[in-house]
C-alpha cells in the first residue's frame, strides 16, 4: 500500500510530465507543420534551397526544447496536490487535513482512505496532431527534389543539331582533321550563342547554311579524292604495269592522289599496307613526287601527320607496281566501304561512275565539287508531336480541323511576317548565294535532267 | 483535528439532536439537517415556506431538544424595536423611582421571529446588532444576550401585501436560508394517524446549554483544508459580477455578489455539516451541498434576471456545479 507521501510525489511527478507534454506537443506540432510546409515548397519549387531542408527539419523537431525547462520547473501548490489526491481517493477531506496537519491520531485512517487510489491517466490529447505533423514532415523530406529547369532551347538549336551530327559523322569516318573539327564545332557554338532567343535571325540561318555547305564540300572532295585513288589502283589491278616504266608512272600517279587524299582527309589514307614491297614502292613514289615538285608542303605535312613516311626517290619495278596497285585497291575499297551512306560515299560513287563511263546513265550531277541536286528539302527541324486540339479548335466531320473562324481575311502573324521578310532578303541578298545554291532547286529541273540523261543536246 | 473519540461523541450528540428534530418534523430530513447545520455553525436560520408547513413547530422542537430557553416574537406591522429589544421602564423601589431596563423577547437563547417580513424595516433593523454581535444597545447601555443565541426567522413568500422584504443587510446576517416544502402523501398519512391534534409529541431535551456549547466549540475544531478554503473563496468571489472572469450568468443576472461574511458562514456551515456526517475535516462536497442555502439569499439580482426568470438559487447552483474544486 503506497503511503500518502508516495502518492503525493507520484501525483506531482505525473503533473510535471503532463505539463511538459502539454507545453511541448502543440508547439511541436505547429512547428513541424510549418517546417513541413516550407520543406515541401522547397522540394517542389525551390531547387536552390535544398541545403536548408535538414536544418529546417531539425529545428522544427527541437523547437519545443526552450519550453521544456519552464514546464518542468513549475510546481503545483501542496494544498492543490492534497486536494486532488483527496478527490481521487474519495477521502472527503480527511486526506487533505492529514497532509496539512500531520495529526498522528488520524494517520492510519488517512492512509486507509487513500488506499487503492489510482492516479489519473496520462492525457495524450495533443499526440495525434503531433504524430500527423511528424508524418507530414517525413513526407515533405522524402519528396523528390525538383531539378532546375533547363533553359529553353533556342530555335537555332534545331537548325544547328543536324549540322553538328554531320560534323560528328564526318570526323568519325576520317573526312575531317581533328583540328578542323574543333574549329567547326567552335563556329557552331558561336553561332548558337549569338543567336537571338525567341526567333531565328538571318545571320544565324546563313551562318549555319555556310557551315553545312562547307561540310558537304569537304565530304564531297574527300569522297572524290578517295574515288580517284581507288579508280587508279583498280585500273592498275585490272591492267597491271607490264614494265618498270609503266609501274613507275602508276606509282607516281597513286602517290600524287594519296597525297591529295591525305591533305583532304587524312583519316582515309591507307598508312599500313600489308605488302612490304607495296609499302616501299609507295614511299619511294611519294619521295619522287616531292622531289619533282608535285606535292605541296601542306600535302607532305599531311602525309607525315597521317603516318606515311617518304622513301628514297627512285623507279618502281613492275612487281612493286602490281603489289602497290593491289594493296592500295584493297585498302581504299575498305575505306570507301567505311564511308557509309553519307555525302562522301555518294560523291565517291558518283566519281567512280563517272570514271567508269556511267555518266549520264542516271542521276543528276553538276560535276565534281558540287552537291547533288535532290528533290527533298533537308529536314532542319525536328518532327512535330501529336497533340490534342488547341483551345477553341473543332474537329470537322471530314477529319479536318477548324482552328478558328474569323470574318475578315487572314493576316500574317508577326512570326510569319518575319519569315517572309527573311525569305525575301535571302532570295535577293548576294551574300546569301551559298545557301541559296544549296537549298533552292532550279526551276527548269526537268530540262536539266533530260539533258544529262541523254548526254546529247535536246 | 478532533481526536476520533471526541469526534465520535460530538457526532453522537449532534445526531441525537437531528433525530429529535426529525421526529418533530416528519419527512423533512434535509430541512432538519440544514437547520441544525446553521445552528451548529453558530448562525441564524431563515425559514421560508407557506403557512402550515411546521416551521414554528420545528423551531420549538429545536429549542426543546437543545434544552435552550426560547421565545417567540410574532412580527406585525405595528411592532416596534423596543418591543423586541426591550426598553427602560419607570419602576418604584425602596430607593425611589428609577428607570430600569426591561429585556424584550430577544433575550432568549433561541428566538423565533415568526413572519419577520411583516414588521417594518425599522423593527427588522433592531435585530441587526443582536444577530451580528449578540448584544443589544438600549439608549446608552449595551446588554449582552444569553449564549448561545440563535435567531430562527420565518417568512411567507406569497403574501406581499403589508409585508416588508428583508433588507440586504438583514438577509446577509442569516447564515442559512432554508425553504420549507410540503411533505409526501405517505408522510402526510403518517402525520394524520400519529398526530390527530397536529401537535408533535413532547420531546425530551437531548442536551443542555453546556453540551450545546461544547458541540459548537467542537465544530470550530473541524479541519478546513486549504484547498477547500480556496474553493469556498473562489465560489463566493465567483458570484461577484465586477470581478474579471465572472461567468455570463453572473455578469448578466447578479447585481451584487456575496460578501466575505458569506464565505465565513459557508466555511462554518461546512464544518458543522462535516461534524454531522462524523468527519474530522470539511470536503468539497460539503461546500457544494451548502452553497445554495448559504449564499443564494445574499445575492441581489438584476432586473434582467427577473425578466429571464432566473433565481439566485439557480445561479449559485450552477456555479457550485461547474466551478472546479481545484483552481
Amino acid at each position: 500500500m503506497a503511503s500518502i507521501d508516495t502518492l503525493l510525489a507520484r501525483l506531482a511527478r505525473r503533473h510535471q510530465w503532463q505539463r511538459v507534454y502539454d507545453a511541448t506537443a502543440p508547439r511541436f506540432a505547429a512547428a513541424v507543420v510549418m517546417s513541413a510546409t516550407v520543406i515541401a515548397s522547397i522540394r517542389v519549387a525551390v531547387p536552390a534551397g535544398e541545403w536548408l531542408i535538414p536544418s529546417l527539419a531539425v529545428a522544427a523537431v527541437l523547437s519545443p526544447l526552450p519550453w521544456l525547462p519552464l514546464a518542468w520547473r513549475r510546481r503545483e501548490p501542496p494544498a492543490q496536490l492534497a486536494g486532488e489526491l483527496d478527490l481521487l481517493a474519495g477521502a472527503q477531506g480527511l486526506a487533505m487535513a492529514y497532509i496539512e496537519q500531520r495529526d498522528a491520531v488520524w494517520s492510519a485512517a488517512s492512509h486507509a482512505a487513500v488506499a487503492g487510489c489510482h492516479l489519473p491517466p496520462f492525457r495524450l490529447a495533443g499526440g495525434i496532431p503531433a504524430l500527423l505533423a511528424l508524418g507530414l514532415l517525413v513526407g515533405a523530406v522524402v519528396l523528390p527534389q525538383v531539378t532546375p529547369a533547363p533553359p529553353p532551347e533556342k530555335p537555332a538549336a534545331n537548325l544547328v543539331r543536324p549540322v553538328r551530327e554531320d560534323l560528328a559523322q564526318l570526323a568519325a569516318i576520317g573526312v575531317l582533321r581533328p583540328e578542323e573539327r574543333i574549329e567547326l564545332e567552335k563556329r557552331l557554338d558561336d553561332l548558337l550563342a549569338n543567336a537571338h532567343g525567341a526567333t531565328l535571325d538571318q545571320a544565324t540561318w546563313e551562318g549555319v547554311d555556310r557551315l553545312q555547305a562547307h561540310l558537304d564540300a569537304q565530304a564531297t572532295a574527300a569522297g572524290e579524292h578517295l574515288a580517284a585513288a581507288l579508280a587508279t589502283a583498280q585500273q592498275g589491278t585490272v591492267a597491271p604495269p607490264a614494265n618498270d616504266v609503266e609501274a613507275t608512272a602508276l606509282a607516281q600517279t597513286l602517290a600524287v592522289q594519296i597525297a591529295a587524299l591525305a591533305a583532304q582527309a587524312p583519316g582515309l589514307v591507307p598508312t599500313n599496307l600489308q605488302d612490304p614491297a607495296a609499302q616501299e614502292a609507295l614511299a619511294n613514289a611519294l619521295a619522287k613526287a616531292q622531289a619533282q615538285g608535285l606535292l605541296s608542303k601542306a600535302q607532305v605535312a599531311a602525309l607525315q601527320q597521317a603516318g606515311l613516311k617518304l622513301g628514297k626517290p627512285g623507279s618502281c619495278s613492275a612487281a612493286q607496281g602490281r603489289a602497290l596497285a593491289r594493296s592500295l585497291a584493297q585498302q581504299l575499297a575498305q575505306r570507301q566501304g567505311g564511308l557509309g551512306q553519307g555525302k562522301a560515299a555518294t560523291a565517291a560513287q558518283a566519281f567512280l561512275a563517272k570514271l567508269n563511263g556511267q555518266v549520264g546513265q542516271g542521276g543528276v550531277t553538276r560535276g565534281p565539287g558540287s552537291s547533288p541536286i535532290t528533290r527533298e528539302q533537308r529536314a532542319r527541324t525536328t518532327g512535330g508531336e501529336d497533340a490534342g486540339l488547341a483551345p477553341g479548335a473543332t474537329l470537322n466531320p471530314d477529319g479536318s480541323v477548324t482552328i478558328a473562324a474569323q470574318a475578315r481575311d487572314a493576316e500574317p502573324g508577326e512570326a510569319a511576317r518575319q519569315d517572309l521578310q527573311r525569305a525575301a532578303a535571302q532570295a535577293f541578298d548576294p551574300a546569301a548565294a551559298d545557301s541559296r545554291r544549296a537549298t533552292v532547286a532550279p526551276r527548269h529541273r526537268e530540262i536539266v535532267e533530260s539533258y544529262f540523261r541523254n548526254d546529247t543536246a535536246p | 483535528m478532533l481526536p476520533p473519540d471526541q469526534l465520535a461523541s460530538h457526532h453522537h450528540l449532534a445526531n441525537a439532536l437531528l433525530a429529535s428534530l426529525d421526529r418533530t418534523m416528519l419527512g423533512q430530513p434535509e430541512l432538519t439537517r440544514l437547520v441544525l447545520t446553521g445552528l451548529l455553525a453558530g448562525g441564524h436560520v431563515l425559514l421560508e415556506g407557506l403557512p402550515g408547513l411546521g416551521k414554528t413547530e420545528l423551531v420549538k422542537g429545536l429549542a426543546a431538544a437543545s434544552g435552550l430557553a426560547h421565545k417567540r416574537i410574532q412580527f406585525t406591522p405595528d411592532l416596534l424595536p423596543s418591543d423586541v429589544t426591550g426598553t427602560l421602564v419607570l419602576s418604584e423601589s425602596a430607593t425611589g423611582r428609577t428607570l430600569a431596563f426591561r429585556p424584550g423577547p430577544l433575550f432568549a437563547q433561541v428566538v423565533l421571529a415568526d413572519e419577520i417580513n411583516r414588521a417594518s424595516p425599522k423593527t427588522q433593523s433592531a435585530l441587526l446588532q443582536a444577530m451580528q454581535e449578540r448584544q443589544v444597545t438600549v439608549f446608552d447601555t449595551t446588554h449582552d444576550l444569553p449564549r448561545p443565541f440563535f435567531v430562527l426567522a420565518t417568512q411567507n413568500p406569497i403574501e406581499l401585501d403589508g409585508t416588508y422584504p428583508l433588507p440586504e443587510a438583514q438577509l446577509d446576517r442569516f447564515t442559512v436560508k432554508a425553504t420549507v416544502r410540503g411533505v409526501s402523501t405517505a408522510v402526510l398519512t403518517q402525520l394524520l394517524r400519529e398526530r390527530p391534534d397536529g401537535k408533535p409529541p413532547a420531546m425530551p431535551a437531548v442536551t443542555d446549554t453546556v453540551g450545546l456549547t461544547a458541540l459548537l466549540l467542537a465544530v470550530q475544531h473541524i479541519a478546513l483544508p486549504e484547498a477547500v478554503a480556496g474553493f469556498i473563496a473562489r465560489l463566493v468571489n465567483a458570484t461577484r459580477p465586477e470581478l474579471p472572469g465572472a461567468v455570463d450568468a453572473v455578469r448578466l443576472h447578479v447585481r451584487w455578489g456575496a460578501s466575505p461574511r458569506a464565505a465565513i458562514a459557508l466555511a462554518g456551515c461546512a464544518k458543522a455539516y462535516a461534524l454531522l456526517a462524523g468527519r474530522p475535516a470539511v470536503s468539497f462536497a460539503d461546500v457544494q451541498a451548502l452553497a445554495v442555502p448559504v449564499i443564494a439569499h445574499r445575492l441581489v439580482l438584476t432586473h434582467e434576471a427577473g425578466l429571464a426568470g432566473t433565481s439566485a438559487s439557480q445561479v449559485v447552483d450552477e456555479l457550485a456545479r461547474t466551478l472546479p474544486e481545484l483552481g
